[in-house]
């Protein structure tokens, strides 16, 4: 998987990148805030979303984007569980382990893959539909 | 006629009765009682008004004013063509200063201040409709000063000999306490009212304190764990990982007293510098520092501790800080929102570039940069490791300086 890391801070942001580089997944990009994780976001299959920043909770609002206009699959962290609202995302609270995030990347990542199916079978029957 | 047949009847019945129980003075022939009021009356010379003497007023009116002179419930009544003023003691603190003269005046020229007001209800009243005003306020004179008083009022047509009517009574009944208490009930109500609102907001505040402070401390712990982590991972034994640990650890903790110290968690650049050096200041004068004021926020205050805690424990170990009279110059700089800090050390032994990079390369030249959206590089020059960090300043627009001046920093 190629994944995309938003947390400004640094420290847990390596520490992440490392957990997920020891289960064999490729970090694309370290993000601190939204542009910068909307620019690496075209290369990422999953991204681990930090839902307070240092620019507020922007995090919920980085994913919206991330899913919607780059098909991202996103995965929250946060030490604050009760501000991510239910919306089928997968959370992991901080702190975690490595055993955590490898479930959290397993669910994203078939999460993804069945998004991707979603749209593939789409694409196939669309043209069918119209006629 | 057969109305008045019967209060004709029981009058007679009540005034046999008080002949016998408490035999009223007859001597004014007129039986209107022992009050002051009642005194006043007669001592009234009414031969020249348009009452005329006493002893040929209707039978109606010497009833109707027995029964209000002997009344303690304030009553007033004004009978007659001209309204002519009668009350009883307990209404004489309605009167206030036109209590010397109000017997026998023209009501009309008694409250010639209200009368406005009043007339409509009176020619109600002499219409044969009796009207009731609940709980007026009037400021009244009766203990010696002016307190606020609050009466019920009802205007009631008073009938003569022949069934007319031929004035009215103002039968007034003081509710002062009923309001007052009322009043003093919603007070307290409000209060309370009041009392749980404040209550709700401080444990809504405490609510939202223990949330954030539990955010805080899964923060510091993720950090922790991360520093453990990290320094493990990197470490070429467990002696200098524990120490490595121990040390980030202690400088963290430093750098987060300074923080919790400022309600908006923020420190002085130098104060962050300094606390984190302090370890390491012995005798000598080793450190140069110099630069303006900077205010840092949380992360960024870590971080910078972070840096510096590391290019220490370095220097103590291979650099300037591990001989006598090494020396070790720090210089920030601000321009706009870009800042740039310096470290440079002098008077070391020579200096041996490090075959391997450890976490603590990494910390201070990858992961610190970061904290600042910038970058650093350590330079291993012959007189001195040099570390430059340049970057950006987070300012927090919502947040001002002063409350770090509040809480006693310079």
């Amino acid at each position: 998987m190629r994944i995309l890391v938003v947390e400004d801070e640094c420290l847990l942001a390596m520490n992440l990148e490392s957990m997920l580089g020891d289960l064999g997944h490729l970090v694309v990009g370290s993000a601190g805030n939204r542009q910068e994780a909307l620019s690496a976001a075209n290369e990422a299959d999953l991204a681990f979303v930090n839902v307070r920043l240092s620019d507020g909770a922007t995090g919920p609002e980085i994913a919206e984007e991330l899913r919607a206009a780059h098909g991202v699959t996103v995965v929250f962290t946060t030490g604050s569980p009760e501000m991510v609202s239910d919306d089928g995302a997968e959370v992991v609270n901080k702190p975690y382990d490595e055993e955590m995030i490898a479930s959290a990347v397993d669910h994203a990542a078939a999460a993804h893959r069945r998004k991707l199916r979603a749209e593939s079978l789409a694409e196939i029957r669309g043209p069918a539909a119209a006629i | 006629m057969s109305v008045l047949r019967e209060p004709h009847q029981i009058g007679d019945v009540i005034g046999s009765m008080t002949e016998q129980t408490t035999s009223f003075a007859r001597s004014d022939g007129l039986a209107l009682g022992n009050s002051r009021t009642a005194r006043i009356i007669l001592e009234t010379e009414w031969s020249g008004t348009a009452l005329g003497n006493p002893r040929d007023w209707p039978n109606a009116l010497l009833v109707t004013l027995r029964l209000v002179l002997n009344t303690t419930q304030p009553i007033c009544l004004w009978w007659g063509p001209d309204l002519v003023n009668f009350h009883n003691d307990a209404y004489e603190p309605m009167l206030g200063n036109r209590k010397s003269d109000a017997i026998g005046r023209r009501a009309r020229d008694l409250w010639p201040d209200v009368w406005d007001d009043v007339s409509p209800l009176v020619e109600k009243a002499l219409s044969g409709e009796a009207t009731t005003l609940y709980e007026l306020p009037l400021m009244v004179t009766r203990n010696g000063y002016r307190e606020k008083t609050n009466w019920t009022f009802s205007y009631s047509p008073v009938f003569d000999d022949d069934g007319h009517v031929a004035g009215m009574v103002n039968i007034v009944m003081e509710v002062t306490e009923t309001v007052t208490t009322r009043q003093k009930l919603s007070e307290a109500y409000a209060a309370a009212q009041e009392h749980i609102r404040v209550q709700q907001e401080l444990v809504e505040q405490r609510e939202a304190l223990q949330a954030e402070l539990s955010h805080r401390m899964k923060n510091t712990v993720a950090m922790t764990q991360a520093v453990v982590s990290q320094s493990l991972r990197h470490a070429k034994s467990i002696e200098e990982a524990v120490d490595a640990i121990n040390g980030r650890l202690v400088a963290l903790t430093h750098a987060q007293d300074l923080l919790v110290k400022d309600s908006a968690q923020r420190a002085w650049f130098r104060d962050v510098v300094e606390r984190t050096l302090e370890p390491h200041r012995d005798h000598g004068h080793r450190f140069h520092l110099q630069g303006p004021d900077v205010v840092l926020e949380g992360p960024q205050a870590l971080g910078l501790t972070l840096a510096v805690h590391e290019l220490a424990t370095n220097s103590a170990k291979y650099g300037a800080l591990s001989v006598e009279g090494g020396t070790v110059s720090i210089d920030w700089s601000l321009d706009g929102h870009k800042l740039s800090f310096a470290w440079k050390e002098n008077g070391g032994p020579p200096v041996v570039p490090p075959s391997t990079t450890g976490f603590g390369s990494r910390l201070k030249d990858r992961i610190v940069p970061g904290y600042f959206k910038g970058s650093g590089k350590t330079v291993f020059e012959p007189d001195g490791v040099r570390y430059l960090l340049t970057g950006q300043l987070v300012v927090d627009e919502t947040q001002s300086a002063p409350s770090l001046q509040a809480e006693g920093f310079p």
